[in-house]
């Protein structure tokens, strides 16, 4: 749940990257670290990585400065996907306010896909969370290996394996190149803030 | 109580997130696509496809049947019927392909036929019942069919007096002047002729065998019977 502090007049939002491994959770991460550092005054911090493989997760506090008359404070974190570190997720998903689920649009991962949402539904559960209800957004990401010749899934099978019962926005992006990474951060953010509303009701 | 005007917050951190990602929001031109069921596609297209493969059999239409049963077929992933139907289509693809202009003309009104019925079935007006029922009729002309072809094949593949007939179909006419020069293929046709008598020879020598090692098998069994009730 989103924290408020009044006195202070601060809200803190907690968004958390979910999805398989090597999924580009982090490359996510890395791409705003990279690009918007300056603007944003924070960078991330990578903890426990094997690798390019997230052991721990990874860490993205920011500011997004006064608005309205309120500090808002941005963390995002990332999970690692391996199925092996779920206690590692478990950890990370409590007390989240928005979901970002990056799902990897490579032929070979579907499975992977459907497993990983199922796996955050039922973690979900243990903090008395509803998937149908807290903010959420697809990421379909690894869009430009079509333009390597690989073979993907359509945006039309992810949405028939994931989507089809949450009916949640979507987006394509390639995290390598940076293609709507920005605007995946800016919608999550966007639902999340809009949700505090609900979550105080 | 708290004192926070949500609509005005949520403008404000939208705005605020517009002005940090700018350069990049513009540069990628991202859509956000609400959630959408995607419509199913119509079968429009592979309808289009098979009646010009009836007019005409090229590779063209054969990929274009090929892809448009793919495109269906991922389409329709959860309908069971569905599949069952184009993975019928896809083997008739398969067929022509391998026959192109020898293709027996039932095919084709075979290809119409489960059109017709993956018409019926994304029409979505019948009961799974009826729909598994459409689909079972299809099987079994398929099956006829295959079983027919497969008869016919055989008869082909023997060699016969039939085809001195298409020779003499072939001789050349003799209008055309440019077939005059040519020797006329009797010739061959004598050389073929021992061939496939003797190959004819070997088929009924094989198949009289066969048949009275049959026979000698239900004999030997009558024969024990009658022991055992003796």
């Amino acid at each position: 749940m989103a924290f408020i502090n009044i006195r202070n007049k601060e809200i803190q939002l907690k968004i958390v990257y979910y999805g398989p491994g090597q999924g580009g959770k982090t490359t996510n991460l890395l791409y705003i670290n990279n690009n918007f550092s300056e603007k944003i005054k924070s960078k991330m911090v990578s903890i426990d990585t094997c690798g390019d493989r997230t052991i721990f997760f990874d860490f993205f506090p920011f500011d997004l400065g006064q608005i309205n008359g309120f500090d808002i404070k941005i963390q995002l974190y990332t999970v690692p996907g391996q199925s092996r570190y779920n206690a590692t997720r478990k950890l990370v998903l409590n007390g989240v306010d928005g979901i970002v689920f990056v799902a990897d649009m490579s032929a070979s991962m579907r499975r992977k896909n459907v497993l990983s949402l199922k796996n955050l539904h039922e973690n979900l559960m243990i903090y008395n969370k509803n998937i149908f209800k807290i903010p959420m957004l697809f990421q379909f990401n690894k869009v430009d290996l079509s333009q390597k010749g690989y073979p993907i899934l359509t945006p039309e099978r992810l949405i028939d394996d994931l989507n089809r019962q949450l009916k949640r926005p979507w987006i394509t992006a390639s995290a390598l190149t940076g293609q709507n990474v920005a605007a995946t951060l800016k919608n999550v953010i966007t639902m999340t803030t809009a949700n505090i509303k609900n979550n105080l009701n | 109580m708290i004192d926070l005007d949500y609509n005005n917050l949520t403008m404000g951190v939208e705005k605020r997130l517009d002005e940090i990602f700018a350069d990049d929001l513009k540069s990628h031109n991202p859509q956000i696509s609400k959630f959408k069921h995607f419509e199913k596609p119509s079968l429009a297209n592979l309808k289009s496809i098979i009646m010009s493969l009836e007019w005409e059999v090229t590779d063209d239409h054969l990929n274009d049947l090929m892809q448009e049963i793919r495109r269906l077929q991922q389409a329709y992933i959860k309908d069971d019927q569905l599949q069952k139907l184009f993975r019928l289509l896809f083997h008739i693809g398969r067929y022509i392909k391998i026959h192109k202009s020898d293709t027996h003309p039932y095919i084709f009104k075979l290809l119409f036929r489960f059109y017709n019925s993956s018409a019926k079935i994304a029409s979505g007006k019948y009961s799974n019942h009826e729909n598994a029922k459409i689909v079972n009729d299809e099987i079994k002309h398929y099956l006829s069919l295959k079983a027919y072809l497969k008869r016919e094949n055989k008869n082909i593949s023997r060699p016969s007096l039939k085809r001195v007939n298409t020779l003499e179909k072939s001789r050349p006419s003799p209008i055309d002047s440019s077939s005059k020069q040519k020797p006329y293929p009797y010739k061959d046709a004598s050389k073929i002729l021992p061939t496939t008598l003797n190959n004819d020879f070997r088929e009924l020598k094989k198949f009289i065998y066969l048949e009275i090692k049959k026979l000698r098998k239900d004999l030997q069994g009558i024969l024990t019977l009658i022991h055992k009730r003796a």
